[in-house]
């Protein structure tokens, strides 16, 4: 397993509001993408990343460890592990703001990963995104929790009139706004060489699904791709945070 | 005139007075032609009668003949019926296939040209051919008949420009997912319904196939697997990109066969049905989107 991660507070932003984190001991991958208040996003987005983690590791050194070997795909207790560490940040969050008026109404995504036993199990809330990259496939595996996305399930708009629409930014669920959360999981078996990539809408909104599946297939070594991308993203204009990881199954 | 009258003696026995009776001639003559007429009133009254005699005869004829004809004209009242209804038929199979062009680009089908501003009035004329009643006349049934000759015509050449134009488009024809991915039937349909767990007044995305756990869900058409996975209520579910804006989504399955990245034809075995996810019996979820829009996969399959 190889991972690389980085964040990049962008070209349009004073302050990096974005968390991720890189735990190759457990193989479990964050992003979250924070928003409200004055030093609320950066707070929400960090209480996330510490949360899950801190839960995930909890959970292993309980009597119901959830890393544990099974022959099929969908009788890993993983994904469900996920949800409730995603579910106890979304508490951790609320409490927090409910403590420290400056910090009110703030709240995070969170695209979250852990590999583990050829399977890759994804937890998830927002417009974070995690994509797989097969050979010639880049597949968005989650789904944005955004109102475009709705407006585009609806026919309302295009998925092209989506990327420009002013409201591209407005999340329909999030961790930590509300005492509780609705979180997404998946789960896929992997392949050797597989390429999974989370980042936030900074990557996604100023990159196409083809171009970031370019950089990641002709960088030499996958180091290069997290700063490869953001530098890409900066020069499209850098709207917003930019953050990437991505992991690659060894072979 | 010299004599105007006849006097009748009749004399009786000595004893008797004669008695003598005078006739006028003009009397007389007016006797003369009562009876002609009476005679002549008979021989008509005899013709008459043979007339309508043989008329009668003739009559029970005719009528079996009637029956025959009317029987006749009720089959033929029939077939015009059955070629309408057929028309009908070939009708909805032709928008469906229209339908099908539809999908990815509507620029593209204004190239078709003539065949746009029909699709208007295709819809009005849906039923109109099986609109025969019993009470119409064969002059009726003529027009009826000149009107079916000149849509079947116009039938004929929609379906020679289809014909062309899916030449032209044999690899969005593959992708169109036109067959059903599994056997079984239908428990759910697309749209509005109650939510099975709360019973909730929701939209549902696709169709609900009951089958059996185990069941092969084979690939309605050429694409690309682009998700075969765990994700939330779906269960286990497969995604296909078929190009052209198309994806198609099978949820609940127990097994999946294929992996993201595969390339796979139509009829493939893809999957299992199964009972994963949040589901209340084995089935399968079978959803169409168009460029993000759920469809009712109906509209794409040509199979009865």
């Amino acid at each position: 397993m190889i991972s690389a991660g980085l964040t990049d507070v962008g070209r349009k932003r004073t302050h990096n509001e974005d968390s991720f984190l890189i735990d190759d001991e457990l193989q479990l991958y964050v992003v979250a993408d924070g928003m409200g208040g004055h030093a609320g996003g950066g707070t929400a987005s960090r209480i996330a990343v510490e949360t899950i983690d801190k839960e995930l590791r909890r959970a292993r050194e309980s009597k119901d460890n959830p890393f544990i070997t099974v022959p099929n795909l969908q009788d890993s207790p993983i994904p469900e592990s996920l949800r409730t560490a995603v579910e106890k940040a979304c508490l951790a969050i609320f409490t927090t703001a409910q403590e420290d008026a400056r910090l009110s109404g703030m709240g995070t995504t969170v695209i979250s990963l852990v590999v583990r036993d050829g399977h890759a199990f994804f937890a998830h809330v927002g417009d974070s995104r995690a994509y797989l990259v097969r050979g010639d496939l880049i597949q968005q595996i989650s789904e944005d929790h955004s109102l475009v996305n709705e407006q585009i399930k609806a026919g309302m708009i295009t998925p092209e009139e989506a990327k420009h629409s002013r409201y591209k930014n407005i999340i329909t669920r999030s961790v930590g706004f509300e005492e509780e959360v609705q979180v997404d999981v998946m789960g896929l078996v992997s392949e050797p060489g597989d390429v999974f990539l989370l980042c936030s809408d900074g990557l996604a909104n100023m990159l196409e699904d083809r171009e970031i599946h370019e950089v990641v297939a002709q960088s030499a070594s996958l180091d290069d791709a997290p700063k490869r991308l953001i530098e890409l993203a900066n020069e499209r204009g850098g709207d917003d945070n930019i953050t990437v990881i991505v992991v690659r199954v060894a072979a | 005139m010299a004599k105007k009258s006849f006097t009748l003696m009749v004399i009786p026995d000595h004893d008797a007075p004669v008695k003598r009776y005078t006739i006028q001639r003009s009397w007389l003559t007016q006797v003369a032609m009562g009876v002609m007429l009476v005679v002549g009133l008979g021989v008509a009254g005899s013709i008459h009668y043979f007339q309508v005699a043989a008329d009668a005869s003739e009559n029970r004829i005719l009528r079996d003949e009637n029956l025959t004809l009317r029987s006749q004209l009720k089959s033929v009242r029939e077939r015009i019926e059955h070629i309408g209804s057929t028309l009908d038929r070939v009708e909805r199979f032709d928008q469906k296939l229209r339908a099908v062009t539809l999908l990815s680009d509507p620029q593209r089908n204004l190239a078709m040209g003539p065949t746009e501003p029909e699709a208007g009035t295709a819809q009005a004329t849906d039923t109109q051919f099986t609109q025969l009643t019993t009470t119409e006349t064969p002059k009726a049934m003529m027009g009826r008949l000149d009107r079916l000759s000149a849509e079947a015509t116009r039938q004929e050449q929609s379906l020679q420009e289809l014909q062309a134009y899916f030449q032209d488009q044999k690899s969005m024809l593959a992708s169109t997912p036109s067959v059903w991915p599994a056997r079984g039937w239908v428990t759910s349909d697309f749209g509005q319904r109650l939510d099975p767990y709360t019973a909730d007044r929701v939209m549902h995305a696709g169709l609900d196939i009951a089958a059996e756990h185990g069941k092969e869900v084979h690939a309605p058409s050429d694409g690309t697997v682009v998700f075969a996975g765990l994700e939330g209520g779906y269960g286990n579910v497969i995604v296909i990109d078929h190009g052209y804006g198309i994806k198609t989504r099978y949820g609940h399955l127990s097994k999946l066969m294929v992996k993201a990245g595969d390339r796979v034809k139509r009829g493939a075995l893809i999957a299992a049905v199964g009972n994963t996810g949040r589901s209340t019996g084995p089935h399968l979820h079978y959803e169409v989107r168009v460029n993000g829009i759920p469809q009712n996969p109906r509209k794409f399959i040509l199979e009865e």
